[in-house]
């Protein structure tokens, strides 16, 4: 899966290519559904590539010449967030709080399976699993009931029914617990009720979530479909990130998920929720660095010079992040999920220290008061003109051009930047008396100018200047301050410059010039087309997906809608069948 | 150490021990205990290189304070082995101290891009491992460095463990700062992150010891027999599960598989009871995460518990990862500008003479100093610790083991992977000669006058050679020989 990555955006075939290429395989044939290859109700359910009804692709497979657009996937484990989720909905817990360590590889530490044994062992000890138990847990051991147990809970854990296997191990677990020898008092019902439950909490097939597929005689022999449930749970890990609810279950039992309609119905429910919008909140979040990594602060915690901003305050820093994700929400579900709107609206959600940056004259007062305020169209358009992107790509002191313009060349551009040269000189001029360099952008220019810096620097140079007039908070300036050995001075601050990153060309004035040129960028749609790509289906994009990610394209430039492509992604080929990986 | 033992002299007479040449017994350097080697390997690890600054081509300065020029962690000029600026604080222990120049990481100068980065440099500095780039599965805008071996310290702690069976093979430590990733491995692909909370830490390797005068608990018991039950019936669910991953996936299951054996020999492990006196914390929280957690009370706090830890007898190897920090505890008045140490480092050239921020000159030398000798007091700290235990026939534990203290580049502003900076302390059951520095730059002069030029044909895959067999191992190479000059150990090390 190594494809796309310099630069990492999809390079498409001509279509030529692609018509070219004829049908092969044999679609529509009798399928077999339910899990672990068992006949679910829609075995023998027709359909046609294309029939949203069918058991087969969703797409019709013209474009990729008659083959279904399926990856092979690796083992997922739930992030930490997930987990929690997870825990708090399978435990109807809501005061649980497990907190997992971040993984930092593809493979777990062993920091991680010691707060997973820990995390299940504090889970454990809230009793809310013994809801499961079908009888007197505080009665005499009772197998039978344990079994059932086992089923119930498992079931619900597994994301899916138990094997033979699995009620085997676990059965034997309860049973070695129940039996245990030379402990005093002797180990009760409940308590192997429990050891059983904390073992479930932290087994392999809760915390990775492993597809495997059925094998459909319908499908190339390398090709599988992903069954019912597991469809089910990417769907809730998706739209949720956590576990799927009683509804999903049931759909995913009674074969309602063997079809791209089926899929694209619950798709449509869970988007509906308000798990949903939160799972929308996060993901901006994590897509803008707002969240502490071992590279740079969150949002709350990020360094500012605090006799320069002697304003700043925790409520202040948690309106920036409450901002940012609330104009991500309200794009998706209140715009119609307009990316432009995301990249262009005035509307912010805003508490009194957030305000009065902004200059919002009526608006909330207080740090625990929000609400949705209209801001000055001349200074803000969309999310990278607000505060929260603003301060976190920003030094204590000063506006980052640099931070700034990497963030949106990688991040919403998605174009491959290089780490500069460790040997570049990087030194900057000798100010003096005639040529004195001040301002942040002049003393980038001139650092920028020599050897073979503009190479990346004359792409994220100017991208980083349109974005001049927000200080190191965010606020608006028209002047930038400082001081030189004690001597302070004022410059006025340019914010124009000529963009020749991917396709944004041209000169623009502002950052809210900036702002209208990322919201009509094909390079700007494609990058969050991979983003959503990304967290829908847990891999970078392949060759295969060539034509799902032309489609969506057009759709997205058609239509502006971001939530369709969220539905688009979770219902597609790629999403619904997965193929054999090589050994 | 200056007793010359019955085995000493019998190694010395029988030439059993190559590397203690009769010349060692008489100049007041003798090794004791020297048949034996050293009992335990300790690895302080601190991100983003050391203090120096340097010239417009990247050549380290000389240390002259020409165009305000330094490398502070160098020994001073001159024939005799005198501490640099950094290293000040470890005066005490200058006969137990070795210091190495011109020690090049190949693995990383020979596979990244352009010398050395930060994820190069860190998945390499240890291991000298071929490395796989690839892209994060959900996020390919991350990179994940993959090894193809295990660094330095798991190897050790592996064969250690089969010498000298304890309950922690390995003790990982973490104070968290800013980093580009751990540069520990415990296998090929399996990168190791270090307990970063005193508490937990503290938690997890005390549960089980005792003062020695305490009656086992029935209760403590019971609760250990329930937890060795659950262990093992997730390491059966784990058994069960690798066969319904694919072959890819199966690494990732038995790695999973291994943390669990791993926790279980821990409870396993059974009561230990020690002379050892365990640590006292206090003022720390024991919720901190990694990003809240307060470095200037956890860094110290981790040693001590890690030398209780050997003290108690708990383990063989310990390692202790410490980022790149800025911290305000230790200058708070510095411009904020400069808010994060990685900046520091970078804007070494931008402070000389020169240049426009050649004002902040002092400021600039005076907080990465701090940082630095900060950051090299844990390891001050750790060796008191162990020069201050005794260990029978008139040793310390410092004698009786070796530690390495070293970080991802020589100097952090130009990413250099050259000349490495490799410090060694305690006298490794005397198969070491300590109390000097070696300088394996081809360049340098005999007197170790200050010079520019530099040249060699030495490794880190040489220097892990020569501490694997240090500890008895019998090996030839480590890591992957692709990357170096040459194979087998340093010489001049005894």
């Amino acid at each position: 899966m190594r494809q796309f990555r310099n630069p990492r955006k999809v390079q498409l075939l001509p279509l030529a290519t692609l018509l070219l290429a004829g049908c092969s395989g044999v679609i529509g044939a009798p399928g077999i559904s339910g899990d672990n290859g068992q006949a679910g109700p829609n075995a023998g359910g027709l359909g046609a590539p294309g029939d949203p009804n069918g058991t087969g692709p969703a797409s019709n497979l013209t474009c990729t010449g008659g083959k279904i657009p399926a990856s092979p996937v690796a083992l997922h484990r739930l992030s930490p967030e997930e987990y929690a989720n997870t825990a708090r909905d399978l435990l109807v817990a809501p005061m649980a709080n497990p907190k997992l360590e971040p993984p930092t590889d593809n493979v777990i530490t062993e920091l991680e399976v010691a707060s997973l044994n820990g995390a299940a062992h504090d889970l454990v000890a809230l009793k809310a699993h013994r809801t499961f138990v079908p009888c007197d847990v505080n009665g005499p051991q009772d197998a039978a009931c344990a079994a059932k147990f086992i089923d119930k809970f498992g079931a619900m854990a597994f994301r899916r029914p138990l094997d033979a296997d699995e009620q085997t191990w676990l059965t034997g677990v309860y049973s070695k617990v129940s039996a245990l020898t030379g402990v005093t008092p002797a180990i009760t019902f409940g308590e192997s009720i429990d050891a059983v439950a904390e073992v479930i909490l932290q087994s392999p097939q809760l915390v990775y979530i492993n597809e495997v597929g059925v094998v459909d005689a319908s499908l190339p022999s390398d090709v599988r479909r992903l069954t019912g449930y597991e469809r089910a749970s990417r769907l809730s890990y998706l739209l949720w990130s956590t576990m799927p609810d009683e509804a999903l279950r049931t759909a995913a039992g009674g074969g309602a998920l063997d079809t791209p309609a089926g899929v694209r119905t619950q798709a449509d429910r869970l988007l509906s929720d308000p798990r949903a919008r939160q799972m929308v909140r996060r993901f901006a979040s994590t897509w803008l660095g707002l969240d502490a990594t071992t590279l740079h602060p969150a949002i709350e915690t990020i360094g500012k010079n605090k006799t320069k901003f002697a304003y700043d305050t925790p409520g202040l820093r948690d309106a920036m992040r409450q901002e940012t994700e609330s104009l991500y929400e309200h794009a998706f579900f209140e715009k119609n999920g307009s990316f432009k709107a995301l990249l262009t609206s005035t509307d912010a959600y805003v508490n009194g220290p957030l305000a009065t940056l902004y200059g919002v004259k009526s608006g909330p007062t207080s740090a625990d008061q929000y609400a949705w305020v209209t801001l000055d169209s001349a200074q803000r358009a969309g999310i990278f003109t607000r505060a929260g992107f603003l301060a976190s790509e920003a030094s204590a002191d000063y506006q980052s051009p640099v931070h700034r313009g990497v963030f949106i060349m990688r991040n919403t551009l998605c174009q491959n930047l290089p780490p500069p040269p460790p040997n570049v000189d990087n030194t900057p001029p000798t100010p003096n008396g005639s040529t004195q360099l001040r301002s942040v952008r002049s003393l980038l220019d001139a650092k920028t100018a020599g050897g073979s810096c503009q190479s990346c620097h004359g792409m994220i140079n100017p991208i980083g200047f349109t974005l001049e007039n927000y200080d190191a908070m965010g606020a608006w300036q028209t002047q930038e301050k400082g001081a030189v050995d004690g001597a302070p001075y004022t410059v006025d601050v340019d914010a124009k410059a000529t963009l020749k990153a991917a396709d944004l060309a041209g000169p623009v004035q502002s950052g809210v010039e900036l702002s209208s040129l990322l919201a009509n960028s094909d390079d700007a749609r494609t990058c969050v087309i991979q983003k959503w790509f990304e967290k829908a289906l847990a891999r970078t994009a392949s060759d295969d997906d060539k034509c799902l990610m032309a489609d969506l394209q057009s759709k997205l430039k058609a239509n502006d809608d971001l939530k369709g492509l969220v539905i688009a992604l979770a219902s597609s080929d790629a999403a619904l069948f997965i193929k054999e990986p090589a050994q | 150490m200056k007793t010359i033992n019955r085995r000493l002299v019998l190694a010395g007479l029988g030439g059993v021990a190559i590397a203690m040449p009769w010349l060692e017994l008489t100049h007041g350097k003798a090794q004791a205990q020297a048949a034996d080697g050293p009992k335990r390997f300790v690895l302080f690890f601190d991100h983003g290189g050391t203090l120096c600054a340097t010239d417009k081509g990247g050549k380290k300065f000389d240390g002259s304070g020409a165009q305000n020029g330094v490398d502070a962690w160098i020994p001073l000029p001159g024939a005799e082995f005198k501490l640099g600026a950094i290293h000040q604080q470890l005066q005490p222990y200058i006969d137990s101290l070795l210091i190495l120049r011109g020690i090049d990481n190949q693995a990383c100068a020979k596979q990244s891009p352009y010398n050395g980065d930060h994820g190069w440099a860190n998945a390499t500095v240890l291991t000298c491992a071929n490395v796989t780039l690839t892209p994060h599965p959900g996020d390919s805008s991350q990179d994940v460095y993959t090894t193809d071996g295990p660094s330095l310290d798991a190897l050790l702690a592996t064969r250690l463990a089969q010498k000298n069976p304890v309950t922690f093979p390995s003790i990982n430590l973490e104070v968290p700062a800013h980093n580009y990733g751990s540069p520990f491995y415990r296998a090929a692909n399996q990168k190791v992150e270090g307990d970063y909370n005193p508490k937990t830490v503290f938690d997890k390797l005390f549960a089980n010891v005792t003062d020695g005068a305490s009656k086992p608990d029935p209760a403590a018991e019971r609760a250990r027999a329930l937890k060795k039950s659950i262990l093992d019936g997730v390491g059966e669910g784990l058994t069960g599960f690798e066969n319904r991953v694919s072959a890819t996936d199966k690494q990732s299951i038995e790695a999973h598989l291994e943390h669990i054996r791993s926790l279980e020999k821990q409870v396993a492990g059974g009561m230990v009871s020690a002379t050892c006196t365990k640590p006292t914390l206090t003022g720390l929280d024991p919720k901190a995460d990694q990003y809240s957690i307060d470095i200037e009370k956890s860094g110290p706090a981790m040693v001590d518990i890690l030398i209780a830890a050997f003290r108690c007898g708990l383990t063989n190897v310990g390692t202790v990862n410490i980022g790149g920090l800025y911290a305000l505890f230790l200058n708070p008045t510095f411009p904020a500008a400069y808010n994060i140490g990685h900046s520091l480092d970078h804007s070494s050239r931008d402070v000389g003479k020169t240049g426009p921020d050649g004002a902040k000159w002092q400021a600039w030398y005076d907080t990465q100093l701090k940082n630095r000798q900060w950051r090299l007091g844990l390891v001050t700290r750790f060796l008191a610790g162990l020069a201050a235990t005794p260990e029978g026939n008139g040793t310390t534990m410092l004698d009786n083991t070796l530690l390495m203290s070293t970080t991802e580049f020589s100097c952090g502003a130009v990413h250099s992977v050259a000349d490495m900076p490799i410090l060694l302390a305690g006298k490794a059951g005397g198969k070491i000669k300590t109390g000097r520095q070696i300088n394996y730059n081809l360049k340098a002069p005999a007197n170790n006058a200050a010079t520019l030029d530099y040249q060699t044909t030495t490794s880190l895959h040489n220097l892990y050679t020569s501490i694997l067999q240090i500890f008895g191992g019998t090996d030839t190479n480590f890591g992957s020989t692709t990357h170096a000059w040459k194979t087998g150990p340093l010489d001049l090390l005894t």
